[in-house]
């Protein structure tokens, strides 16, 4: 197999046309329709919204039955955020101390990265979802230095969107995800991956 | 590394329990790097062993396992529970130099790996237990 073969798991001549979002009917949100037995990996916003008290009870208690694996896209998106943060600035500490205790709890043992296969499918799909769903196909030249900022950056989360998704399946996890709009579309090619969704509550839960 | 202790602030890591805050930490100069080469005489470990509250050198995953059952007061400090169980020997080698230790110290083996089994998951404890917030505007990075 080669990185073409990897990246080419998704044809992008095959897709031209942005999906249309799934009701929530059709989509995973329960969990106890997921596989027994699986372990579970929570993306990136699963540990900021329980720093955040916006966990469903159900989701927790969910975890709490699994083995937990770690995504190594979600603790770079939490160590960026901590290395971000200014020293001088009087509220850094109060957000960089939670956030280093939180990775201070994950064993790397507990942690997955995604292979060199998983890269290659990962850009192809996340280029084709910029292209066709969040108009981020734009030519530089036609935009602002902060508009093509934005397209970048909006586009690297993206592939960490997929990253993630793409982990999650390579080491048989059920993926945590509040982030459903995404999440649907990424399961319109790769249907088989188990991911469960839910809602960030409004009010302190957890 | 230095020896674990039973409490959350005496927690140390080594390779096999590293943890992710962990990994930008300079190791001290004077901390002995533990290696299969450099581990601790099987003879030193099973002295150490006998008693469950001090943990056997070998291995750190095992060390902690043992330090996160103490702080939950799980241990008795005896081995006193006499067992007799058929297993693969092949799983039996396997565990045995996974955990740093003699095949043919099988209480030590034993002991270890139901350590490693029974421990808790820190970061479910942390999941129910922290207190810890961000504020409502807190923004990931990326």
């Amino acid at each position: 197999m080669t990185a073409r073969d990897a990246a080419l798991t998704h044809d992008p001549e095959a897709h031209g046309r942005p999906y249309l979002r799934r009701p929530d009917t059709a989509l995973p949100f329960d969990p106890a329709a997921m596989p027994r037995g699986l372990p579970v990996m929570p993306d990136t916003n699963f540990y900021i919204l329980r720093l955040r008290r916006r966990l469903p009870a159900a989701i927790l208690a969910f975890v709490d039955g699994r083995e937990v694996l770690h995504s190594a896209i979600s603790l770079s998106e939490i160590s960026i955020t901590a290395g971000l943060l200014d020293p001088a600035h009087p509220g850094t500490e109060a957000v960089r101390s939670p956030l280093l205790r939180l990775l201070d709890e994950i064993r790397l043992a507990d942690c997955r990265a995604p292979s060199p296969a998983a890269w290659s499918e990962a850009g192809m799909l996340s280029g084709i979802l910029a292209r066709t769903q969040l108009g981020l196909a734009r030519p530089k030249r036609g935009l602002s230095a902060a508009e093509t900022c934005c397209q970048l950056g909006n586009r690297r989360k993206l592939l960490n969107d997929a990253l993630t998704f793409l982990t999650a399946r390579e080491h048989g996890a059920i993926l945590l995800s509040a982030n459903v709009t995404d999440m649907d579309l990424l399961l319109r090619f790769r249907p088989d991956t188990p991911v469960l969704m839910y809602r960030q509550t409004a009010a302190a839960s957890a | 590394m230095a020896n674990i202790g039973t409490t959350r602030s005496t927690r140390q890591a080594a390779v096999p329990g590293h943890t992710a805050a962990a990994v930008k930490r300079h190791p001290s100069p004077t901390a002995p790097n533990r290696t299969l080469a450099n581990r601790p005489s099987a003879a030193g470990t099973k002295s150490i062993a006998r008693t469950t509250p001090n943990p056997p050198r070998g291995n750190a995953t095992v060390s902690r396992a043992l330090a996160e059952l103490a702080a939950a007061g799980k241990l008795t400090g005896q081995r006193s529970e006499k067992i007799s169980a058929r297993v693969d020997p092949g799983v039996m080698q396997a565990a045995a130099a996974r955990l740093g230790l003699r095949r043919d110290d099988v209480s030590a083996v034993v002991n270890a790996a139901l350590a490693v089994a029974a421990a808790p998951d820190r970061f479910k404890t942390w999941l129910r237990t922290t207190e810890d917030t961000l504020p409502d505007d807190f923004e990931l990075a990326i």
